[in-house]
């Protein structure tokens, strides 16, 4: 829209008209305007970075000159790891955006996104054949792209892993038809252990003393008199000691550089007073932090964000876990309403900023992951709210002001997971409410007490720590403490699920990529009852799941030695403690789960063969056999029978609902046969992101009626779009009868509403009232999209103009226009549900 | 040969990137590539350019002269985008379509080799 006409509407007139985005534009102040509009978009579009974002050369270029220079040096490789990482910090561009008062970015510019050269060959040669993000010169980039390939075969995290997996499993990963994601150590969702750094008792200096301490006692005991097997492992525990403290100190000396920065454009350089001023105050606040424990929110902000930063320099990170308010609150309390140092508009000034630092965060991921995950870089689902380890209500004033600075900033990422139970306030609620109601999408609801209750269950946290969950990835709790955190959630594991009843219709046989993936479970069309049929399930669902899981525990168990991660260590207790790197198994008490894509369609399938193949006999198992297996082409009637006349998920119908059950009780009893490197179980958690459009053209044709190359439901426990006939109360219901604790890990829920229906405090109580039905049938998760299909059908036709439209898409938001037209119509094919 | 060992054989070539040439000519240009091909099946984990043939298996190899074909076996022959299928006499080749790049939902597995021009 011209900027004459956004300037002569007034927001009230933004706000009838249900044009939040304008709304927000008038509404915020005109550093966060500017902010919010110097970003780069940074996730792909569809599978394709946007126009203009370009791959960042630098950082691989240092980082394969240093590993060079190291070669033949005689350091172990944590140190050298821990030296490449050091040149990186020390030697990358730095910038401060104009107008900012928060630094820091994974690239050297910010239109770039940084690649890292280290973690594997594969995703080399993604850069390498992606021409839309290599920078120009392309020439010059692409000798340059080839010289640190060449280094890197061979010598990559995965390239070293490959060959001490099993072959076969291998193979059948890298098919790309059962799993989406690495098992590396350095490729996924760290959690991290905020409890130890997060908390204001300790920062990076005191960490770096504590470890000098330590190497000097140990390199005493090593030199005492005497020789047992705990001096030999004394020499390993000093080696990583000594990792670590490398890292720190490098992550002190780059904010240091930032300081020096903000100082010589502040000395010399800015004109403007205030702004001077605001450059000094970078200067102060980048000297203090990571180096010592913030004393003011820009502090606590800014050391968040370093922290974040560093961790995207050691390793490709898919998801940002974060409980802002719970750790940040304290500071937000003490600047705006004890020292009165920010006034309120100030402080969610700086949150806003704060949310669009996140939002440009941006590394080189494969086109499986941006297919994935269309329009972000990966899963920032901060945790708010919630209850603290004593089960207080953890609510503060900055769980407000964060949902007001994301109503001003709309970003789609980070977004956030809200941790709901009984005490939360109505002023809270309203909050929440106001932002869905502006078409947000976020926040998603969670039900604290059956989440604290579930992680209890699957994995023995006790319940002081339980109470202090945050995301690790999209909706997985996980305690951000001492040993309860887990280091890496490796992607790997999760599984494309409809491949499960596929595998039941060919025996095993990937018709796709042409590979016995599967078990041999025989031929479907010997089945003589669904009891045969149904065991057929359970063994492929079975194969399915160990392949991935054997992987990541293997990758889990090789990686402390083959890939270790010393700067994630150096913040985790458990490795200054112990001198073990933090990803040791045995430090942990695990918290692995299996991500379930594309799962309903297994029990649509299931129901369809069980009504219309063994009960009503309407058609032989041959027929439907052969019906897949020409993908229904000519078999149309036949298909559309399988869509409307099987009895489908989320319509509250014991038929459908209880084969739901049945296989999640399946899948939670094999999930404890399945045991992690620590010990602990494998549960699963149904959720799709975008894997359902990305595995749209992987999965067959199934007996639910779905073709090859049509979208897969939106995922979790979500009904298929359009199917849910019965409305928003017989699908709370159908998923009430799943038990959120003890059938998995959790269970992500999509629902559409209808923004003219949550107008005004009627359309709040509407929606409280529905909450209510939720929180009593004590489901884990539910999501909106509160976006009408005629604001989603003007987007596709004049994107342009609805730049700033969000939709939920599972587990993420994502701006409408960034995602690909098949996504965009799979949203718009969801029902919309009307609530009272 | 146990079986561990027979696939380790088979997969070898595939697991890894091969170098690029730094200063060497361009490849020489031919129209026959595996990834033209209509029995060409692009990895869906990854695209630096993996695939297998849905026609060959397992044990088949195009860059032998003469090229060795398996029709046996349930697993497809491994294989890459580029390469060089000029004397595959089992090469089909594909249609190419006009599609927008920044929409994943090509029809056909995903291959974005087929929005080149012909």
């Amino acid at each position: 829209m011209a900027k004459a006409a956004i300037a002569d509407r007034s927001v009230k007139e933004f706000e009838e008209k249900q044009e939040w985005w304008w709304a927000a534009e008038k509404k915020r102040s005109s550093r966060l305007d500017y902010l919010r509009k110097a970003i780069w978009k940074k996730g792909a579009i569809g599978g394709l970075y946007a126009p203009g974002v370009k791959t960042d050369l630098e950082r691989a270029v240092l980082q394969t000159q240093k590993a060079r220079e190291l070669e033949f040096s005689p350091d172990p490789y944590v140190i050298k790891f821990a030296k490449m990482l050091a040149h990186v910090l020390d030697n990358k561009s730095i910038f401060i955006t104009d107008h900012a008062q928060l630094v820091g970015y994974t690239g050297s510019l910010p239109h770039t996104i940084a690649w890292d050269p280290s973690c594997a060959s594969i995703l080399n040669e993604e850069v390498y054949n992606d021409p839309t993000a290599i920078p120009d010169p392309a020439e010059k980039s692409q000798q340059i792209i080839r010289d640190v390939n060449n280094y890197w075969i061979g010598k990559s995290d995965l390239d070293k892993m490959m060959p001490i997996f099993d072959m076969e499993d291998l193979m059948k990963m890298l098919s790309g038809s059962i799993g989406w994601g690495v098992p590396l150590a350095r490729g996924g969702y760290s959690s991290k252990d905020y409890e130890y750094i997060m908390t204001g008792k300790r920062a990076f200096q005191a960490i770096i003393d504590e470890l000098s301490q330590k190497i000097d006692e140990a390199d005493e005991q090593t030199h005492a008199p005497g020789a047992t097997p705990d001096t030999t492992r004394m020499y390993d525990k000093i080696n990583n000691w000594e990792a670590m403290k490398i890292t720190l100190e490098a992550g002190i000396r780059i904010a240091k550089r930032y300081a020096r920065l903000a100082g010589i454009m502040a000395e010399h350089f800015e004109e403007d007073t205030i702004r001077r001023e605001e450059l000094l105050k970078i200067a102060e606040t980048c000297e203090r932090v990571p180096a010592y424990p913030p004393r003011t929110l820009q502090e606590s902000l800014q050391y968040d964000i370093f922290i974040q930063m560093m961790s995207r320099t050691e390793a490709i990170e898919g998801a940002w876990p974060s409980r802002p308010d719970y750790y940040h609150g304290p500071y937000y309390n003490k600047d705006v309403n004890i020292d009165k140092s920010l006034t309120k508009e100030e402080a969610i000034d700086l949150l806003g900023e704060f949310l669009i630092r996140a939002a440009e965060v941006c590394q080189f991921k494969p086109k499986w992951s941006r297919e994935g995950l269309q329009g972000i870089d990966g899963t920032w689902v901060w945790t708010i709210g919630g209850v603290d380890k004593d089960g207080r209500d953890a609510c503060n004033d900055m769980t407000i002001a964060l949902m007001q600075a994301a109503r001003l900033v709309r970003v789609a990422n980070p977004t956030f997971g809200f941790r709901w139970h009984p005490k939360v306030k109505d002023e809270v609620m309203r909050e929440i409410f106001e932002c869905l109601r502006q078409g947000l999408g976020y926040p998603n609801l969670r039900h604290d007490p059956i989440l604290i209750a579930n992680t209890m269950h699957w994995y023995g946290h006790p319940i002081e720590e339980a109470r202090l969950w945050c995301n690790q990835a999209c909706l997985s709790p996980c305690p951000p403490t001492k040993h309860g955190f887990q280091p890496m959630r490796m992607a790997n594991a999760t599984a494309n699920c409809a491949k499960i009843i596929e595998y039941v219709m060919t025996n095993g046989y990937d018709p796709v990529v042409n590979m016995q993936v599967g078990a041999e479970t025989g031929d479907v069309t010997s089945f003589k009852n669904f009891e045969e049929f149904f065991e057929a399930w359970e063994k492929q669902m079975k194969t399915i799941f160990s392949i991935l899981v054997r992987a990541v525990n293997r990758a889990r168990t090789l990686a402390p030695n083959l890939t270790p991660r010393p700067y994630l260590s150096a913040l985790s207790e458990r490795s200054i403690e112990s001198g073990m790197d933090t990803l040791t198994p045995s430090l942990e008490r695990g918290n692995a789960w299996i991500t379930a894509f594309t799962w309903v369609e297994n029990i649509d399938s299931l129901a369809a063969v069980k009504k219309l193949v063994f009960e009503d006999k309407k058609y032989t198992m041959a027929e439907l056999k052969n019906a897949i297996d020409k993908n229904w082409e000519g078999y149309e009637q036949m298909r559309l029978d399988f869509v409307r006349n099987a009895p489908k998920w989320g319509n509250d119908d014991n038929y459908v609902d209880d084969i739901m059950v049945r296989c999640l009780k399946a899948a939670a009893k094999f999930s404890k046969e399945l045991k992690c490197p620590s010990g602990n179980n494998w549960p699963i958690l149904p959720e799709n992101v975008s894997g359902n459009i990305h595995y749209a053209n992987i999965v067959g044709a199934l007996p639910n009626g779905r073709r090859l190359g049509d979208a897969l439901y939106d995922g979790g426990i979500s009904p298929g779009p359009g199917l849910d006939k019965k409305g928003p109360t017989a699908v709370l219901k159908s998923c009430g009868k799943i038990n959120h604790i003890t059938d998995g890990r959790a269970f992500l829920l999509n629902q559409r509403l209808s923004p003219s229906q949550l107008a005004g405090e009627k359309g709040y109580q509407l929606w409280k009232a529905y909450m209510r039905t939720w929180a009593d049938l004590e489901l884990d998760h539910i999501q909106f999209n509160v976006v009408d299909d005629s604001t989603l059908r003007a987007a596709q036709k004049d994107p342009e103009k609805y730049q700033e439209v969000i939709v939920r898409v599972a587990g993420y938001s994502a701006h409408f226009v960034d995602i690909s037209r098949k996504t965009q119509d799979n949203i718009i094919q969801r029902t919309v549900q009307g609530l009272g | 040969m146990s079986r561990r060992e027979e696939k380790r054989k088979a997969y070898a070539g595939i697991l890894m990137p091969q170098k690029h040439e730094s200063n060497a000519a361009p490849p020489k240009k031919t129209d026959k590539l595996c990834g033209t091909c209509t029995n060409y099946s692009e990895s869906s984990w990854s695209s630096d350019g993996r695939g297998s043939c849905k026609y060959l298996k397992l044990g088949s190899d195009i860059t032998q002269r003469p090229p060795v074909y398996v029709f046996e076996g349930k697993e497809g022959y491994l294989t890459r985008t580029l390469a060089d299928a000029s004397t595959c006499e089992h090469y089909q080749k594909m249609k190419m379509i006009d599609k927008d790049g920044y929409e994943c939902s090509d029809p056909t597995f995903r291959r974005s080799i087929r929005q080149f021009q012909e």
